[in-house]
């Protein structure tokens, strides 16, 4: 979209002046642009600069340790991706049954106006107050009358995985809620109005004709929510974020003659983002574990940019693919 | 668009069928209501533990009353909640919140609506398709990673350029709120220059304007609106974040007006100290209203930004013909 | 569909881990001062108990505290002694909090070395760190504004120094922290901050700085005597003047459980207590109840 025509047409009745001024205003955005991504592009480089050199099997896999020798993020890796894993459980089944009704079934514009507010204001609530929200309500209203109602004794009223996961999947809803959106509209409506021509039902139209195509799309924003969620430090802080786990928090589902073991919800875990607070404020000896600290963000950061271009690229095709559909 | 078209078949259908249509569509309708019942949710419980601090600590004492100073005569506003006489002004806390997200919206309004243009206006196709990607992506950097950066590297930069009145300052915790808050406003803004008809751009050119005149002559007034939602956005965004701030500001809770001092900002102040209240005590109280405040906060400014947003559709839809 | 792949990996994550074993969870939660300590004892204890599993929170004393009344800790960590209110609370919840002493911790004011500064009065002290000597040469230094650093106030040093250093015994006033100090999340971030801020004082626990470069650390000056006591002798710690008490910032750490009841726990504090639980106090530069070897 460059407009080298005219550009021609116009150059001659120029003034120096014009001429001057026009490039000058064009260079200072080149310069503004080309400062803010050779920033950006100093972060990633000296994150994996200075954290890849520690980057070893033990590190990834061992669990944590005072000894820098022996330390490890393995319980904090597996913790995000198990709080991840439940946070995606609760919220995505929530997240695209409330999408489909927007887009699909709800008529009002008013009503449906007042649901996009506030899925843009949930998405705006300070990460914080999720966290005071997660603690206050989850915690000490939820879980403590799910308790003296099933008398379990502690069992839920207290800050945990579930409740972490809880809180971020609350944090989460809206991108899983506007990406499905996004996916639903951008299916052509020639194809609902010709299953409806043959005689389909809404449901029959939404599970045979939209859902299937939209999949693509919705599962870009469950990768996306991932990233956001596993990055967020501030709503788990009061949520069962552990300092030190040994082990990891298991419990054995039995099931005939096999014990499985799954990570037990109701425990504490690690969380890699708490992890980088705390070995940055919290470390005894920051010139020793300081590459180790660069190498819990590498992971962080890494983990979180993956899910991201992932979903990137997974919207970039699905855009391509429905293109050549209303194409031909 | 799609709604109510009968299929010449529905007199077949079963009244299994239709119940079951009924059904899911209920069901459906439960779930769309989720994020408003959510909203709402949050919004009753925090008023709730609010009023409930309310009932201990006044207004007034959050807003208004002054307290001597321990080493002068003076009175000043003050945060201290675990004196021997408790102080509860949320004054030094909205400066502080205000200190750093106000230098970061105006850094970051500069730079994004910089890059916005450019990308929208001046960079070749190839290159918008490259640049634009990398830079959303940036949005989702964890917060506590800047935060760690800032700690480690940034501290050491701002502390040789511009020898801080205190190493850890409302400057610092700026600029990493900056690179967070870039991303949303060049989106926004990229996505309101484009938004604007192709016409309007060849209209100016073949009257003679430069491409540098019809940026800012037509096309910048013509995206201004979008250009503003994602800058009060991006402020929404600055005053609730958390581990940047509580990261990088020094938490000092002193009342000042140089940015190259410590703050101590609304969001740190739950975050640094939710972990030691006990529960039901004045103090919970009062960290609760400071989350209902900001819960506000954000609240109106996004509205705001909202209206704006639809404004500008609905004004856009006038070029269309 | 690949939600299947999302599954399959979790569970293989999960399979991957080797333990098979039901095992004793201890959860440990307070004082950010005992954390790195406590996980040098926990992993010590584990290595012979390998169906003991440790799990140690930091937050500060006060969440130790809140965490111990709730049921949701068997040990809190407390970098000070239970204050009288906390006790009655407990004892309304059926909760008798037990103290266990387990190591002793000198609180260091430390200062960035280039400062000319060496030696202060508690009443020096308290006069900087609530903000009534705003500048170095009121205390012998050169005329440059003092930066104050602190820790929050969950902290169990914020609460020390509140109780040894602010508080003023002769007219039994309590002075409050000056606004202007910055607080800093953990000692580690607040010995970053005064190794690179020439006009800077802190305070902290001695374990910290005593084997780090870049900082100073102050002697106290004994109002009645004259006398300036020194932590540091020959860059080793000064134990004697800590056990004889001659040292006034020093603090006994507490384990506190609640009664007798829980046996794993009290067996962990028995080690702690222990000479091999004593010796890691030592290599984590506390300083330990009694003298070893």
């Amino acid at each position: 979209m460059t407009y080298n025509s005219s550009k021609i047409l116009l150059t001659k009745n120029k003034s120096l002046k014009d001429y001057i001024k026009e490039n000058f205003g064009i260079i200072i955005l080149r310069m503004l642009t080309w400062i803010v991504v050779l920033i950006f592009l100093f972060i990633i480089v000296i994150i994996f600069y200075n954290g890849s050199d520690v980057i070893t099997w033990r590190f990834l896999l061992n669990p944590p340790s005072g000894d820098p020798q022996k330390d490890g993020i393995g319980i904090a890796i597996i913790g995000t991706l198990a709080v991840s894993f439940l946070m995606i459980l609760l919220a995505v089944p929530i997240g695209i049954l409330s999408a489909i009704y927007i887009v699909e079934y709800a008529e009002n514009d008013r009503l449906k106006k007042i649901i996009r507010i506030s899925i843009n204001n949930l998405a705006g609530v300070p990460s914080i107050v999720f966290g005071l929200f997660g603690l206050g309500f989850f915690v000490l209203v939820v879980g403590k009358n799910i308790d003296t109602a099933l008398s379990t004794g502690l069992l839920f009223g207290k800050p945990s995985l579930l409740w972490a996961s809880a809180t971020l999947a609350i944090l989460v809803l809206p991108t899983i809620i506007v990406s499905t959106m996004e996916s639903l509209e951008r299916i052509p409506a020639e194809q609902r109005n010709a299953a409806y021509g043959l005689g389909a039902s809404k449901w029959q139209v939404i599970r045979k004709i939209v859902f299937p195509q939209a999949r693509p799309g919705i599962l870009t924003g469950v990768i996306l929510a991932i990233s956001r969620g596993a990055g967020e430090a501030a709503p788990v802080l009061f949520l069962g974020c552990a300092f030190f786990l040994p082990h990891l928090p298991l419990t054995y589902l039995n099931v005939g003659f096999f014990s499985i073991p799954i990570i037990n919800p109701a425990e504490q875990f690690m969380f890699l983002a708490y992890n980088v607070f705390n070995l940055a404020t919290q470390s005894p000896n920051p010139e020793i574990t300081l590459p180790y600290q660069y190498g819990t963000v590498l992971i962080l950061i890494s983990l979180v940019l993956i899910f991201n271009i992932t979903a990137v690229i997974f919207r970039y095709k699905f855009r391509k693919i429905l293109d050549e559909v209303t194409t031909f | 668009m799609n709604k109510n078209i009968n299929s010449p078949y529905n007199k077949k259908i079963s009244v299994k069928s239709v119940l079951l249509e009924k059904a899911v569509k209920y069901f459906f309708m439960l779930n769309g209501y989720v994020t408003l019942f959510l909203i709402l949710l949050i919004f009753i419980f925090l008023l709730n533990e609010a009023m409930h601090g309310l009932n201990t600590i006044t207004l007034g004492e959050f807003f208004f009353h002054k307290h001597q100073s321990a080493v002068s005569s003076s009175y000043v506003y003050q945060w201290y909640p675990t004196s021997s006489e408790p102080r509860y002004s949320l004054v030094p806390l909205i400066i502080g919140s205000l200190l750093t997200a106000i230098p970061a919206t105006i850094i970051s309004s500069v730079f994004g609506i910089a890059i916005g243009i450019y990308l929208s206006e001046i960079a070749n196709p190839k290159l918008r398709e490259i640049l634009k990607p990398f830079i959303e992506l940036f949005s989702s950097i964890p917060t506590v990673v800047l935060g760690f950066l800032l700690l480690t590297i940034g501290i050491t930069i701002i502390g040789d350029i511009f020898h801080p009145a205190s190493r850890l300052n409302a400057f610092l915790a700026s600029i990493g709120l900056s690179l967070i808050i870039i991303p949303t406003i060049t989106t926004l803004t990229e996505d309101a220059l484009r938004s604007i008809p192709n016409d309007i751009r060849l209209a100016a050119y073949s009257l003679g304007a430069n491409k540098w005149q019809t940026i800012t002559k037509i096309i910048l007034p013509a995206a201004i609106n979008g250009a503003s939602a994602s800058i009060i956005l991006g402020l929404g965004r600055a005053i609730g974040e958390t581990m940047i701030v509580l990261m990088a500001t020094g938490n000092a809770g002193e009342i000042t007006i140089n940015i190259f001092k410590s703050v101590r900002t609304m969001t740190a102040t739950i975050a640094a100290e939710m972990g030691e209240v006990s529960q039901s005590s004045p103090h919970y109280y009062a960290l609760f209203f400071i989350g209902f405040s900001l819960f506000v906060i954000t609240f109106i400014l996004n509205l705001i930004a909202d209206l704006i947003i639809s404004k500008m559709k609905l004004h856009l839809k006038k070029y269309d013909i | 569909m690949n939600f299947n792949a999302i599954i399959i990996l979790f569970l293989f994550f999960i399979a991957c881990s080797p333990n098979q074993k039901k095992r004793e969870t201890i959860i440990v939660k307070g004082s950010d001062t005992m954390v790195n300590l406590t996980r040098l004892w926990a992993e010590k204890y584990m290595e012979n108990k390998p169906n003991i599993s440790i799990q140690i929170n930091g937050g500060g004393s006060g969440t130790g505290i809140a965490s111990l009344l709730n049921g949701t800790a068997n040990i809190a960590n407390i970098s000070r002694e239970l204050k009288t209110n906390e006790i009655e609370k407990a004892n309304r919840l059926n909760i008798i909090p037990t103290k266990h002493i387990v190591a002793l911790d000198a609180i260091a004011v430390i200062v960035n070395p280039e400062n000319k500064v060496d030696s202060l009065t508690i009443k020096q002290l308290r006069d900087i760190f609530s903000g009534k000597i705003t500048n170095w040469k009121f205390v012998g230094g050169i005329d440059k504004e003092i930066s104050l650093f602190g820790r929050e106030n969950s902290s169990g040093t914020y609460e020390f120094m509140k109780e040894y250093v602010l508080h003023d015994k002769t007219k039994n006033v309590f002075y409050d922290f000056a606004p202007s100090t910055q607080v800093l999340q953990g000692t580690s971030a607040l010995t970053e901050s005064i190794r690179k801020d020439k006009h800077a004082v802190g305070y902290g626990s001695l374990g910290y700085f005593a084997k780090k470069r870049g900082v100073k650390i102050l002697k106290i000056v004994n109002e009645q005597t004259g006398y300036s006591i020194n932590l540091m002798k020959n860059k080793n710690i000064d134990y004697s003047v800590i056990w004889s008490g001659k040292y006034p910032l020093s603090r006994y750490l507490y384990c506190y459980t609640n009664g007798e009841s829980n046996n794993e726990s009290n067996e962990f504090i028995r080690f702690i207590t222990s000479k091999a639980g004593q010796k890691i106090v030592m290599e984590m530069e506390y300083i330990p109840l009694t003298a070893i070897n």
